[in-house]
Parts: C-alpha cells; sequence; structure tokens
C-alpha cells in the first residue's frame, strides 16, 4: 500500500452510529487526520463511480487513496475504481466474513485511522 | 522452516556491528524459546540471520551491588532466577512470577533477556495471516476469537496483548534496562522497554529495541524497607500457558498505611498495564481486609473487551481483590 493522501468515506458507520450520533471518537480522528494533511472526502454512495468521480475532483492518484467501508460492495468499488478498500470492522462477525475479499487493510474505530494513515507511510515491512 | 545464517560473535562490538550490518534481516539469539518458534511458524517478520551471543562474555550472573540492588545479565536463564537464594530473598515476588513462567524445560533454556522481548503469541500472527506484524494492514483477532491472546483494554491496530511475565513483575521494583547501541549504552525502565505495539525500524514490535541494539542487563534497586508484594497469574493450565491475566503488586507501607502503590496487570493489554489510577487510590489508606471492596469497584474503568474476551477484566478484577486481601493478612 501507498503512502495516504485522501480517505473517502460514508457517515454512517465511519462518522455517526445508524441513528446518527456521532461516534465519540470521531473528531479527535478527524482533527488528527487534518494535522497529517490527509483529506477526508464524503461520498455519495458505495458505487465504483462515486468513489471515480471523488478521487477526480480532488485531483488526487487514486493509488494514495483508501475507500473506508463495511459491505462487500464497499470493496468491489473500491477496487473496481482503484482505490484500496480498508475495512470499518464495526461488526467483528461480519468484518471477518468480509476479509474474503482481500480487503487492503482493516480499522477498529476511526481513532485508529491516524496511526495506520503513519504506519502505512513509514513504510512497515 | 526459513534458511537462516548463524554468527557467533565473542563481544557485544562484534555482534552489534553484524547486527548493524544486516537491519532487520538479523536478530540476537539466545536461548531459542521465542526466537525459533517465530521461524518455525514462518512469521514475515523471522529473520534470515541470527546472531548468537552465547559466546559472548559477561552476559550471565546474578549479582549484587554495594547499594543492594542486583544486576540480572540478560542471558541469565529463567530457571537460574528461579533458584536465586539471592533474588529469593530480595524480590520474591519476581522468583515467583518467573517460576510461573511456561514449564520447567523451558525455564532452562529461556533468557530474561528474550523473555522481556518476546513476541506477542496471537493465534492468527502465528497462523499466517497476514496481519499488522505479518506484513498485513488489520488485525484479525480484533474481529475473530479474541478469547485469550487480546486486548480487553483497547488496541493501536494490533489488538495482542504483551505476553510476558518477568516485565509485569519487574515493573513495580522500578527495574531498568540496559541496551548496548551503536551509540552507547542506553537505560530504560522497564514500562519504557515494552509500551505495547510501536513501529519501531518498520515493523511492529511490542518493545522499543531497535534491530541493531542488544538488551544486555536488567538492574533491580534495592528493595524499600516494608514494602509488601503479590504476583497472581490465571491460565487455562498450570504450567505452560500465557497468563489470561496476571497482577504484580507492590505495596510501600509506614506502619498500616500504604505510602506508594505499583499496580501492574498482564495478559489483559498490549503493554503491562499500570493501573495508575489505583495506585493513587490506595496511596494513604489503611492497608485493611475491607480495603479490597472499596477499590476493585473502580479498577480498569478504561477497559475495551472485544467480543470475546470480557471475563479478562472480571479475572483481572479478582485477582486485585485477592491481591489486597492477601496483603493484608
Amino acid at each position: 500500500m501507498k503512502a495516504i493522501d485522501a480517505v473517502l468515506f460514508q457517515p454512517v458507520g465511519v462518522l455517526v452510529d445508524e441513528a446518527g450520533e456521532a461516534y465519540p471518537d470521531a473528531a479527535a480522528a478527524v482533527a488528527e487526520l487534518d494535522a497529517l494533511g490527509v483529506k477526508l472526502i464524503e461520498v455519495s454512495s458505495a458505487s465504483a463511480a462515486a468513489l471515480r468521480d471523488a478521487v477526480a475532483a480532488a485531483s488526487i492518484d487514486a493509488d494514495r487513496v483508501i475507500y473506508l467501508t463495511d459491505s462487500e460492495a464497499g470493496i468491489r468499488a473500491a477496487k473496481d475504481a482503484g482505490v484500496a478498500p480498508v475495512l470499518m470492522m464495526n461488526d467483528p462477525d461480519e468484518a471477518m466474513r468480509l476479509t474474503a475479499f482481500d480487503p487492503a487493510g482493516g480499522i477498529v474505530s476511526l481513532i485508529e485511522l491516524p496511526d495506520f494513515v503513519r504506519f502505512v507511510s513509514m513504510g512497515k515491512r | 522452516m526459513k534458511k537462516v545464517s548463524v554468527y557467533r560473535p565473542t563481544t557485544i562490538e562484534e555482534a552489534s556491528r553484524i547486527l548493524s550490518s544486516h537491519g532487520t534481516d538479523a536478530a540476537v539469539y539466545a536461548g531459542g524459546t521465542d526466537l525459533l518458534v517465530r521461524l518455525k511458524n514462518r512469521l514475515a517478520q523471522a529473520p534470515a540471520y541470527l546472531v548468537d551471543i552465547k559466546k559472548i562474555d559477561n552476559l550471565r550472573y546474578i549479582k549484587e551491588d554495594p547499594d543492594g540492588s542486583v544486576r540480572v545479565g540478560a542471558l541469565t536463564k529463567l530457571a537460574e532466577m528461579h533458584e536465586s537464594p539471592l533474588l529469593a530473598k530480595k524480590f520474591p515476588m519476581l522468583v515467583k512470577a518467573i517460576g510461573m513462567i511456561s514449564s520447567p524445560e523451558l525455564r532452562n533454556a529461556s533468557t530474561i533477556g528474550g523473555d522481556l522481548l518476546q513476541e506477542v503469541w496471537c493465534q492468527y500472527l502465528r497462523g499466517g495471516y497476514s496481519c499488522w506484524r505479518n506484513g498485513g494492514y488489520l488485525c484479525y483477532g480484533a474481529i475473530g476469537d479474541n478469547s485469550y491472546y487480546h486486548s480487553a483494554m483497547g488496541g493501536r491496530l494490533c489488538y495482542a496483548v504483551y505476553p510476558g511475565d518477568a516485565a509485569t513483575a519487574l515493573i513495580p521494583y522500578d527495574a531498568t534496562v540496559t541496551l548496548a547501541t551503536p551509540a552507547g549504552p542506553k537505560t530504560l525502565t522497564v514500562e519504557q522497554l515494552v509500551p505495547g505495539d510501536m513501529m519501531v525500524d518498520g515493523r511492529i514490535q511490542s518493545h522499543v529495541v531497535r534491530s541493531n541494539e542488544i538488551l544486555t542487563e536488567v538492574v533491580i534497586p534495592a528493595p524499600r524497607a516494608n514494602v509488601r508484594t503479590s504476583f497472581e497469574k490465571l491460565r487455562p493450565r498450570g504450567v505452560w500457558d500465557f497468563a489470561m491475566a496476571s497482577l504484580a503488586m507492590s505495596l510501600a507501607m509506614t506502619n498500616d498505611v500504604i505510602d506508594d502503590a505499583r499496580v501492574v496487570f498482564g495478559g489483559i493489554a498490549g503493554k503491562p498495564l499500570r493501573e495508575t489510577a489505583v495506585e493513587s487510590l490506595l496511596k494513604g489508606k489503611p492497608l485493611t481486609a475491607d480495603l479490597a471492596g472499596e477499590i476493585v469497584p473502580q479498577a480498569l474503568a478504561n477497559a475495551a473487551p472485544l467480543k470475546y474476551n470480557a471475563m479478562k477484566i472480571e479475572m483481572a478484577k479478582g485477582l486485585l481483590a485477592s491481591g489486597l486481601t492477601a496483603l493484608s493478612a
């Protein structure tokens, strides 16, 4: 995986829960990612077209972009769009099932994402 | 097992040069009870070059300094520490903890240096899953069977627990370690040595020792007067197994009042976990039979168990209750 310049996401399951309540650690993670210079880009749907449009609009290299997703459709869309699918492992059993679709990585909570970005950028072996 | 080359340096300087020349492809080889299993498990981070330091003189000893502190060479076997009258007299809690590490056979081979720096025992890592410590970017333990080898106190990408008992038991004694580095000797507290999953030389590991550094010695300061200590460990079987939860505790007393405390849990987090909130609560309190009932409900307030390991927190709290009760008797 290459160094990460941008993160594509849909808010539900990443910033807020199904009821629209913000996750308690989301704001701190967003601030830390901002300090790292990582762009956070909200996408309209888990489709390859939406992901491609977002990458094009931001003028960034697709291979330096990750898409946070908790679905099989999201993993497939990311691969079709040439960005790296990273699992939001909100439900452990579902996340374990989705590892069969070969995501590029996974995080348990958004608060892990700054470290994820750092470790990838540092060229972990 | 992957093919390896073995160097047998006779000085620390020579070993350091070899390690520096191979970077992360090389690793220190002493007792081998952790390193050789990492090779057999074909871990991505397993080395291709082993730097066998057993031919280096003066790394295997237990000796007392005039100030009452005790120095233990990194190549000292765990069995030698367990059988040491000096350690038994001065640091009985450490000796008890070491006696509960694995089995007599492994304690005969394992060194204190290797025990402190051992790799985690996550079954996904050992099973070849492409996890954070095995070349990937995902923790399978966080979403799979995390009942035994994974943190109940949150994580930072890798959720495996630090498995060692010696570090847990050394922290209450404020022990330090000495590292031989290319820039000269470096001293760290044991707590600083194993801070949990860290990126070091491009790898995730539980300790901060770089690939060209060698742990050479553990130093345990002279025990303070009027200190009461305890170590307890819960594990699936009476031998072999790693801690589901463990607790090393020291209470410095003036009469029956606690002046200072060290409360360190093992087996529940990515590092030996100092429960500083409980330490603060204990200070100034009389050590009575009722103390556990007051303190234990407030312990581990930051617990964040995974799907299958909430019982680790209950185990840890149970150890705290039994430890305080035993020390108050």
